[in-house]
């Protein structure tokens, strides 16, 4: 089913939006919530909830992509569950995930206080537009979606050590790109 | 505090990224993508136009006001709330616009028929009966529904509606909600499944009329160019959607002029749901 269609199930308030949403969506949804937490039953959980919030803002949002808005509340969900456990161990994707990036930009703290996060996501929008399709599709499927390099390899058709060099060195053109901005000391 | 910075940052990406790497596709590299703009959603302006003809626009742009629906939820862009046309019940058509009123009374009766005939295929009435089965649960509005396997040809099914002090206007999705479980019962795993199969189904159903028509299945396409047929009236191919700003305030990112409404109108009613071709101004 079209999007725009599922968009408009959710208008006319038929409960029918939701199973369609997942239908075509739930993948997405639930991978994304299971890469960052790591566990099925939590990411079976978060998908849950992405669908309610999906019900309780359409409308009156009327997002284009639909993929899109709802693997963001997906993230954001799970994210949020992730930090309200603070006993969990940092074990997902996620998790690593960000240890990368954070090791790859080093001095970032030291002028975090003068950057708020939005001007940090348009430098990296920014920069994702300079990469070619292949570069930005792997970090996007590595810091977004924290996938494994072997399950990105896998969809590219690409060994997983392949992947690990090709993200480090778009880490390190991200790093250099931030610093050209003076975001980094 | 780096790491949640960053964790934000990433949260807030530009969504044509996430989208264009929700699969890999690549045929697309090399970042020159054309990015092909649809003509996107809103208010059905111009289904109306195609339901009425360009004739309400000719009538000094008045006629498209009176026949705004006032819904509870308008659709909110860029901030300022806007109001919906109906595609199928045009409605409140001018007075001196005799022919169109006509064309909109044809109209509204097909689509009545139309519905009334596919409310009755044993198909649909599977589907509303065993939705009203699953999902419903003396009476009460039901947010979120668990379904449990009991093994033995049962499932139970779980009930939850929001707690009462809930504003969906100020909910942030990032913080759970705390459902109120309001009731339990029993149904069959064959209803449960069934009910599957037909969402499945009707999920994956394509053919080659705009969707707004709302066809699930060859049987309720039949009907419908049936109807069609026997009201004199041609049938859509595409969706096709379009911004419409009564004040004249946008102009771009989707939104559309009067005078270019009247200009696609002309175009896409060629052949389509009327015979007649629409004038514009």
């Amino acid at each position: 089913m079209e999007d725009e269609k599922i968009i408009a199930l959710f208008f006319q308030r038929d409960t029918d939006a939701i199973n369609q949403l997942e239908a075509k969506h739930g993948k997405s949804i639930y991978r994304t919530a299971h890469n960052i937490l790591g566990s099925a039953q939590d990411a079976e959980e978060c998908a849950n909830d992405t669908y309610l919030a999906a019900w309780n803002t359409i409308p009156p949002q009327s997002p284009a992509p639909l993929v899109s808005y709802v693997c963001r509340i997906a993230r954001n969900l799970a994210i949020g569950r992730l930090h309200a456990n603070t006993a969990k161990k940092r074990n997902t994707y996620y998790d690593a995930a960000l240890d990368e990036l954070e090791e790859s930009i080093p001095s970032l703290e030291t002028v975090e206080t003068e950057y708020d996060a939005k001007e940090l996501s348009k430098s990296i929008s920014d920069f994702l537009g300079t990469l070619s399709y292949d570069e930005r599709f792997m970090f996007m499927r590595r810091y977004w979606y924290a996938d494994s390099v072997t399950a990105i390899g896998q969809m590219m058709g690409l060994s997983a050590h392949k992947v690990s060099v090709k993200l480090f060195r778009v880490r390190e053109r991200l790093e250099r790109q931030l610093s050209k901005e003076g975001m980094l000391t | 505090m780096k790491r949640e910075l960053i964790s934000q940052a990433l949260s807030d990406i530009d969504d044509k990224y996430i989208s264009e790497s929700i699969k890999y596709r690549p045929a697309k590299s090399g970042g020159n993508t054309k990015i092909v703009r649809r003509i996107v959603v809103l208010a059905a302006v111009v289904a109306l136009l195609m339901a009425l003809g360009a004739t309400a626009y000719a009538k000094g742009w008045l006629g498209l006001s009176p026949l705004v629906v006032p819904t509870e939820t308008p659709f909110v862009i860029h901030g300022e709330e806007h109001q919906t046309i109906s595609i199928s019940q045009p409605q409140a058509v001018p007075e001196d616009l005799p022919e169109v009123n006509e064309l909109a009374e044809n109209n509204k009766q097909a689509w009545q028929e139309f519905q009334d005939r596919i409310a009755q295929l044993p198909e649909t009435l599977e589907y509303n009966q065993l939705q009203d089965l699953l999902y419903s649960y003396d009476g009460k509005d039901n947010w979120k529904t668990e379904f449990e396997d009991n093994g033995d040809g049962t499932i139970t099914v779980s009930y939850n509606r929001l707690p009462d002090d809930f504003d969906p206007s100020t909910w942030n999705p990032t913080i759970d909600v705390e459902y109120v479980l309001y009731g339990t019962k029993d149904i069959s795993t064959e209803d449960y499944e069934r009910f599957g199969e037909l969402v499945r189904q009707r999920t994956s159903y394509q053919c080659e009329y705009d969707f707004h028509y709302w066809l699930y299945n060859d049987e309720e396409k039949a009907i419908l160019e049936d109807v069609a047929a026997n009201y004199g009236l041609n049938l859509r191919k595409e969706g096709t959607y379009a911004y419409w700003d009564q004040n004249g305030k946008y102009s771009g990112n989707g939104f559309y002029s009067n005078t270019e409404l009247v200009d696609m109108t002309s175009a896409f009613c060629k052949g389509n749901i009327f015979y007649s071709t629409p004038r514009g101004l």
